[in-house]
């Protein structure tokens, strides 16, 4: 987990940041994740997730507004930064090197015949 | 956890919430708990209140995670956590190292508490009597005490319209609700034909004045038709099966009854239990006003804040104004001069919550419990823990000399006490914790037997509530600390200078309070050893108790009104072999219902109520009962108008020194004043126990099955040979099966039924002599460590001892001697103790051993309480003084 490894979950958060926008806070990526993955995650996994993201430094964070929904409290938004933007490149480039290593027939569904 | 109501803008669960902000990092909690509540508001709209809390509660018990949980303090000051860590391993290993220490006090604690324990459900379950009617603390029954000239009698059962007129006459009384106590009937449905015992009538208020739930049927129409029944689910069941009851007609001894209404079998902790209920309007023979016969219990719902003191005073004026009159027409006296020659009547109020555990009363529904028995059980728990706890300071004391070497060396090394202090203390929590999780474990396993053992359903799921827990928790904790805290100050005080040169050995210090806890100890389980047997003495002084009838070998047939011919069937019966006599009755010793009949001497204008009977001829041959004067009922007399008396009845009415031949009027009174039969006394009956040991014998009067009374003899009583009962019981069988075949034979053994009467006594005897042996026994385990580290310090003592010439014998002797002193002041204390407890005791008893007859209880609980500080002590002492002294003097 430690130095630039990205996790699975760790690269859904930050894609889905991305995705959100200006509008990324703890709820809205709550929502998308679980819309777009359809996995149930819960806000305190979400929160491990983003801690270590921010940690790595892929992710910044700032203080926003509040309002009556939240009982007044702060909301917190996300932004990937720089680095957070290059090791998902990366990450998206390992892949499709892999991806593209593969002869297409050997994708093809295989069912047996019997 | 109703929410809703208490916060109508939908807010989060309270609990969570605040739970959530207890454990979340301060710096967080905003963030996390707004993102939480947003997404609540939104799960509202979507799902509903209900869904969105859970989901909310959820989330919540998710943020448990390293990377959200608040630092705890332990975590914070390293240096707690690191004093509390090597604490608590410390303690575990001191604990691992002196097994039997630890065994002795965690062993002693668990059996203590989990008897401790067990002791509180039953209080628990027997308080709760009649603890769930919807106006509990307003609803109040109507008891009476009945003067006599000669005694009193105190009678739960009242006339019938005491509480109907009480509800008309008194503004306070807002409603009245009787209930007739019934008996058994044969009731057939669908051909097939059951005896219900559990037969009740009531009022048609019944269901709203009680808790009992009913399943069928409305409240208020159960009994709008006269001949309306309500059955127990349990009785629905076993008649109906799977069909609807409601509208069914059974057939039964009082005529066709239509099922109204289906109740939940009558809680266990009720002080009345039915199967059956009936529209109290269907017995026709209570329906007359009636201010003098007691017949059925009557309950009174008074109004709010209403003083029932008041209603008893009231009472004083309705007996004037209503029974007065009826008494005077019947008795033919004024009620003046009836007062004037000791009669009286005293009706007061029972809180219905009392019933069960502070009223002894005649004819109770059933046989109720006693606070005594109460107050009693709840000392044995305390007493028990106490014991255990003193196990537990005891041993940690005598310890002292031995761990005193680890305390000088760790002040040495820079301990400050405090830290001793919390060290000592942890590891007596430790010790009460698991003694307690222990005792859990003992609970659940012995809950099915304790309930087998004392007719109980607790259910230990019932009683796991966090409330309960807590407690629980809780009490350990207590329970360690305040065990651990005299030990603990003590060992920390410890100088390290004197302690390492080794010259603190002489524990004298603590030792005082060492003995004085044996003491203790000792004390109580002697009074627990005392007080057993002397219970044991009464039982079977009651058991034994010359009855003044033969109670063995008795076979009882009852509802022997059932057999058409009854003389044809009573010499059929009389044939088989091994039945040696037959004698009716109309009620056999402490079961039957005796009757109340009012009786003049001629000549005299006071008349006297007695107790009444029937006897058929040879009833008192076969029961073996005495005869003081006279004869008794014969076939070679005309008996229609003899009567008997008993030694008692003659005395009430005068004419003790010479009664035979007397001639005594059966006052009629009331609508045929001129009704009395004259009846001539023929014989005198020896006082027997016609009711139970508890009450005095009362006057009585003994008609015969030939005179008016006479009628139906109901019970059948068999002196049979008891090598061949079951054969009779089967032969009678088949010979009632021929006579009464739609009737259901019952039978039964008239030892059996007596010793029912003192079954609650008996079971509460069984439970008291278990705890007294658990108690007896820890304080034995108490001793047992005790003397293992006292011997174990004076070993070189010892050894010197021998040196010098002291014989084995000679040493074991001067050690156990020390231990005797202590267990002779404990028995010196006893004593008084025991006797003024069960003094208390005896006095429930009519006939109840003389106190000076304990004696013999405690001298054997003073021997056998020394017998086993001996043996407990002796083990050590005889090791030690066989010990070779070579071995224990080397070291020095």
């Amino acid at each position: 987990m430690k130095g630039t490894h990205l996790g699975e979950f760790q690269e859904v958060a930050l894609l889905t940041i991305l995705v959100l926008g200006n509008e990324a806070y703890g709820v809205s990526i709550k929502q998308e994740i679980n819309k777009n993955v359809n996995r149930a995650i819960s806000r305190g996994a979400l929160h491990t997730a983003l801690t270590r993201l921010e940690e790595k430094g892929y992710l910044t964070s700032r203080q926003g507004e509040a309002n009556a929904e939240r009982g007044g409290r702060p909301k917190r938004y996300y932004e990937v930064t720089n680095k957070g933007k290059s090791v998902l490149t990366e990450a998206k480039e390992t892949r499709d090197q892999l991806w593209s290593k593969i002869p297409s027939v050997r994708l093809e569904l295989q069912y047996a015949l019997s | 956890m109703n929410y809703s109501m208490l916060f109508p803008n939908h807010d989060v669960p309270k609990f969570y919430r605040r739970l959530f902000e207890g454990i979340c990092k301060q710096e967080l909690f905003n963030e996390l708990q707004g993102d939480l509540e947003e997404e609540f508001h939104l799960n509202v709209e979507e799902f509903g209140i209900k869904r969105a809390r859970s989901i909310y509660r959820s989330e919540v018990m998710k943020m448990i995670r390293p990377s959200i949980l608040k630092k705890t303090k332990l975590n914070n000051t390293l240096n707690f956590s690191a004093m509390f860590k090597i604490n608590a391993k410390l303690a575990l290993r001191n604990l691992v190292k002196h097994k039997l220490y630890t065994f002795i006090n965690i062993g002693g604690l668990a059996i203590s508490l989990g008897v401790c324990m067990l002791i509180l459900f039953y209080v628990k379950s027997e308080v709760s009597y009649d603890n769930y009617h919807p106006n509990k603390d307003r609803l109040y029954r109507v008891a009476l005490d009945r003067f006599y000239p000669d005694h009193t009698s105190y009678y739960a059962l009242t006339p019938f319209s005491m509480a109907e007129q009480a509800a008309i006459d008194f503004p306070e009384v807002e409603a009245f609700c009787r209930i007739f106590p019934g008996f058994g009937i044969n009731v057939t449905y669908d051909n097939e034909t059951f005896l219900e015992n559990g037969l009740k009538a009531a009022d048609k208020n019944f269901f709203e004045v009680f808790g009992i739930k009913l399943l069928d049927g409305t409240k208020e129409e159960i009994f709008s038709v006269q001949n309306a029944v309500v059955l127990s689910q349990s009785t629905a069941q076993k008649y109906f099966g799977q069909e609807t009851p409601i509208g069914k007609i059974i057939k039964s001894g009082l005529g066709d009854l239509i099922v109204t209404g289906v109740a939940e079998d009558t809680p266990q902790n009720t002080h009345f239990q039915f199967d059956l209920l009936l529209n109290i309007e269907l017995l026709n023979f209570l329906q007359t006003p009636n201010f003098l016969n007691f017949s059925v219990h009557n309950y009174l719902l008074l109004k709010e804040g209403v003083d029932p003191e008041l209603i008893n005073k009231k009472y004083v004026d309705l007996v004037e104004q209503y029974a007065a009159g009826q008494i005077e027409r019947s008795q033919n006296i004024s009620f003046a001069d009836y007062k004037a020659s000791g009669n009286g009547y005293r009706y007061y109020l029972q809180p219905i919550q009392d019933i069960h555990l502070k009223s002894q009363l005649e004819a109770e529904f059933e046989v109720n419990g006693n606070i005594t028995y109460i107050y009693i059980f709840l000392s044995i728990a305390i007493f028990i823990v106490a014991l255990a706890a003193v196990n537990f300071i005891n041993l940690a004391t005598a310890r002292s000399t031995e761990r005193a070497k680890e305390v000088g060396i760790r002040k040495v090394l820079g301990s400050e006490k405090k830290q001793l202090v919390s060290q000592f203390l942890i590891e007596s929590v430790f010790v009460s914790v698991s003694g307690m999780v222990i005792a859990v474990g003992l609970v659940l396993l012995i809950i099915p037997a304790f309930n087998g053992f004392t007719e109980k359903s607790i259910m230990l799921s019932d009683y796991i509530t966090p409330m309960n827990v807590g407690a629980v928790a809780l009490f350990s904790l207590g329970l360690g600390i305040i065990a651990g805290i005299y030990p603990a100050f003590v060992l920390s005080s410890f100088q390290p200078v004197t302690v390492l040169k080794g010259k603190l050995i002489s524990s004298k210090n603590g030792s005082w309070i060492r003995n004085g806890l044996v003491v203790f100890q000792f004390f109580i389980s002697i009074v627990l050893i005392c007080s057993t047997l002397i219970v044991g003495q009464q039982m079977n002084y009651l058991q034994d108790r010359n009855l003044g009838f033969d109670r063995d070998n008795v076979l009882v047939i009852e509802r022997a009104f059932s057999v058409p011919d009854l003389e044809t069937f009573k010499t059929e019966v009389s044939k088989i072999p091994g039945v040696n006599s037959i004698g009716g009755a109309s009620a056999m010793p402490g079961s039957g219902i005796y009757f109340g009949a009012s009786f003049r001497q001629d000549g005299m204008n006071e008349a006297v109520a007695l107790n009444c009977a029937v006897f058929a001829d040879d009833y008192l041959e076969t029961m073996n009962m005495e005869l003081a004067k006279g004869r008794s009922f014969s076939k070679d007399f005309q008996d229609t108008l003899a009567l008997m008396l008993n030694e008692s009845g003659a005395r009430a009415l005068g004419i003790a020194d010479d009664p035979i031949g007397k001639r005594i009027s059966n006052v009629q009174g009331g609508n045929n004043p001129n009704g009395d039969i004259t009846y001539q006394v023929v014989g005198i009956v020896k006082d027997y126990n016609y009711k139970s040991l508890h009450t005095e014998i009362t006057p009585m009067a003994i008609f015969s099955s030939e005179s008016a009374q006479g009628g139906n003899v109901g019970n059948l009583a068999l002196k049979i040979d008891p090598l061949q009962a079951t054969a009779i019981v089967d032969q009678v069988r088949a010979i009632w099966s021929v006579q009464a075949p739609n009737e259901t034979y019952v039978y039964s053994f008239l030892d059996y039924s007596l010793n029912e009467l003192y079954l609650a006594e008996k079971k509460s005897g069984n439970l008291f002599f278990i705890f007294t042996g658990i108690a007896i026994w820890i304080a034995c385990i108490g001793l047992f460590g005790l003397a293992t580290f006292i011997i174990g310090s004076r070993i070189k003592e010892i050894g010197v001892r021998k040196v010098l010439g002291a014989s084995s014998a000679k040493v074991v002797f001067l050690l156990v001697s020390d231990f005797n002193k202590l267990i002779f002041i404990a028995i010196i204390l006893a004593i008084p103790v025991a006797i003024w407890v069960m003094g208390q005791w005896l006095e429930g008893f009519a006939y109840r051993i003389d106190m000076v007859d304990t004696w013999v209880s405690f001298c054997i609980g003073g021997i056998v309480s020394l017998l086993v500080a001996w043996i407990t002590v002796s083990y050590h002492s005889i090791k030690a003084a066989m010990s070779n002294p070579v071995r224990n003097l080397r070291t020095e």
